[in-house]
């Protein structure tokens, strides 16, 4: 039996031919053909899971080696110097709320959120407590917890785009930079509130130029590959 | 490699997951393409072939259904990158399509960029050169045909001379071999003078014609013989003394302004000088010439240039210069780090200016291509087209031998015929007969 269209030689019981649809003369019936097998790749999320968290211990112990040994250098030659604990409380303060923020991330397995809100409870914590130890002044109220949080509250924020987010790619770059320039402002706007009485933007709105066009062009290019979220494929050279 | 799969065939089948992952670079070859190609200028070739029987659709179907998972790297869509473009692999079936008549048809977006089309004997294939050239394209083929034969039950289990549907992937055949053979710091070829292009109009669109003629082959070997050359240095010494005949009939004005130099464009499969299983583009060209200022040539004076400069040309040393110079612009730091839209109107309008300004045709020989004795009996003939010449070309040739019959076919998109006329005329004056095929 030939088709009357496109020649080939179909099976005696066709009804229809399979590549042009052309009915057989006297059938009425379509027929369909089925689709072969595939192969489904089993997920290996499991793997990834465990390889994630040892990778994460081993930052925490560098991260820890490295901000330890800026402390205990820090004490030292400070102390050396002026027989106590000066200057050196800033970055000892600095160094404590990071340790603290990376063992949470590290060690706490729970979300991220948590982790992030425990942080903040814990810096402000710190902040309170060294200045009990040193002479009591209003820097932890005026400068230190202001800037601890708007640090927090804008990585919350920036957690919660991301997890609203649905297709990933270039647009958490652009929206991590616009944080950074959010972040930049109101630190600008703390400092210069708790020094000057006032809020004045100066640098920040320097940063904030720079930083604003590259996150409009990172949306931009995330939105023309929109089909293509992987960088690699898209960036290579 | 960028996609880099130890095993393609255990990845690429699972569905959103696999076509993620499984991602190649253009080849070196293909990079121009993207940015050049058009509804009229569709860098698609076909391969067909015409058995003696009509296709056995059910059998024809599964076998196409054998090989779904055999050739991941053809099924590919050019995607666009930031610097460039690079193929992503799309798991759809291999289309198979009722063939309509129109050769060499553009491919949609979003669609596999190539196909398969049947029309009673005739079995054909067009592939974008984005994915590959002639020869992968008739590796597919062969393996197509020879999967339909087993599944037919006229081809014994076991043969192993083709690509079989149950053979694992390898990751060479998906390799770019450009960048593989490529060589540093090699000089860089001589810039060639500008050649004759045919004076012809343009048909309206669209414009793309083929016509395809069928020859013995026995006899033009023979008479390729008699003059002690090839059957490609042949074939292009008749594309030449076509042109020349052409030039020659000029109205003295249009002559005396015309450029003089008379080059074809013919393609070498470079996977015969080099190792390579790679099933991508992996073709050069070579570029016999000849020059009229110096005079009228005759047929044998042109045959005894062909010759000698095929021979010349085809050189590995030479070859790996012309690899250099091609491979070396694409990893030049300031064209590789330039954003894809400023390349794509650089390689657009670079192809505009200067493209095939260089080349007055191309003719591109298969050669003569056997299966197995077992099934070539079932065949019928081989015919190739190759993809539509450019405006400044016109018109182009593609040939390809199967037994004693050799096709050749001729691509046009001009209002004229005589260069196909005067190919012909040729032969039929050698004494060699000519059919014209449907």
């Amino acid at each position: 039996m030939i088709c009357k269209n496109c020649l080939v030689e179909l099976d005696d019981d066709m009804k229809r031919c399979p590549l042009c649809g052309t009915p057989v003369s006297g059938a009425g019936v379509p027929e369909e053909h089925t689709d072969h097998d595939r192969v489904v790749t089993p997920g290996l999320s499991y793997l990834e899971d465990a390889e994630k968290h040892v990778l994460q211990r081993i930052l925490w112990q560098v991260t820890a080696t490295l901000l330890v040994s800026g402390i205990v250098a820090t004490i030292i030659i400070d102390r050396a110097r002026h027989d106590t604990i000066t200057w050196s409380l800033y970055p000892v303060t600095i160094c404590l709320m990071v340790l603290s923020y990376a063992s949470l991330f590290a060690f706490w397995q729970t979300k991220a959120i948590f982790r992030i809100l425990a942080g903040w409870l814990l810096s402000t914590v710190f902040l309170i407590a060294i200045n009990q130890y040193t002479a009591p002044s209003d820097w932890p109220v005026g400068l230190g917890i202001p800037l601890v949080f708007a640090v927090n509250f804008i990585a919350l924020a920036l957690l919660a785009v991301f997890h609203l987010t649905k297709r990933k790619g270039l647009n958490l770059l652009a929206y991590t930079f616009v944080a950074v320039a959010v972040l930049c402002i109101s630190i600008n706007g703390i400092i210069s509130r708790y020094f000057t009485g006032v809020i004045y933007l100066g640098w920040s709105i320097i940063v904030a130029a720079c930083i604003l066009p590259v996150a409009a062009a990172l949306i931009f290019v995330f939105f023309r590959t929109w089909n293509n979220p992987r960088l690699q494929k898209i960036f290579h050279t | 490699m960028a996609a880099e799969t130890k095993s393609i065939r255990h990845r690429v089948p699972g569905e959103n997951r696999s076509t993620e992952d499984f991602w190649l670079r253009l080849d070196n070859a293909a990079k121009i393409y993207p940015a050049i190609q058009s509804e009229e200028m569709t860098a698609v070739f076909r391969l067909s072939v015409v058995l003696k029987e009509p296709v056995k659709i059910s059998s024809f179907l599964k076998a196409v259904s054998l090989l779904e998972e055999r050739f991941p790297y053809y099924k590919m869509i050019p995607r666009k990158g930031f610097f460039w473009y690079y193929l992503q692999h799309y798991n759809e079936k291999i289309p198979v399509m009722p063939d309509a008549g129109i050769p060499c048809r553009a491919f949609e977006k979003d669609q596999l960029y190539f196909r398969v089309l049947l029309k009673g004997s005739k079995v054909s294939v067009e592939f974008s050169h984005i994915l590959t050239d002639g020869s992968g394209g008739f590796e597919f083929l062969r393996s197509l045909l020879m999967t339909y034969f087993e599944v037919c039950g006229l081809l014994a289990q076991g043969k192993k001379a083709f690509m079989r549907h149950d053979q694992e992937v390898s990751p060479e055949e998906f390799e770019d071999a450009f960048g593989k053979n490529f060589q540093t710091d090699l000089p860089v070829p001589v810039k060639v003078a500008k050649s004759f292009h045919l004076p012809f109009a343009l048909k309206t669109t669209p414009r793309f014609g083929v016509m395809s003629f069928l020859v013995p082959l026995g006899e033009v070997i023979t008479k390729a013989k008699q003059f002690s050359v090839s059957l490609t240095v042949f074939l292009v010494g008749v594309y030449l003394l076509s042109l020349q005949n052409i030039h020659s009939k000029l109205a003295p004005l249009k002559k005396r302004h015309s450029r003089k130099i008379l080059r074809v464009q013919v393609p070498v499969n470079l996977r015969k000088m080099y190792p390579s299983k790679t099933m991508r583009n992996f073709s050069l060209f070579v570029t016999p010439e000849i020059d009229l200022r110096l005079g009228q040539y005759s047929f044998e004076e042109i045959l005894n240039i062909v010759h000698h400069k095929m021979q010349l040309e085809t050189d590995r040393k030479l070859i790996s210069k012309i690899i250099s110079r091609n491979v070396g612009a694409e990893r030049n730091i300031l064209l590789k780090n330039t954003p894809l839209f400023i390349k794509s109107l650089f390689l657009f309008f670079t192809y505009k200016i200067q493209g095939t300004s260089r080349y007055s045709g191309v003719i591109t020989n298969l050669g003569k291509v056997s299966f197995h004795e077992e099934v070539d009996k079932f065949i019928d003939y081989f015919v190739f087209i190759p993809p539509p010449p450019n405006k400044t070309l016109k018109v182009n040739c593609g040939v390809i031998g199967f037994g004693d019959n050799l096709v050749l076919s001729f691509g046009n998109i001009s209002a004229s015929r005589e260069l196909e006329r005067e190919f012909i005329t040729t032969l039929t004056r050698s004494g060699v007969p000519v059919k014209i095929l449907p």
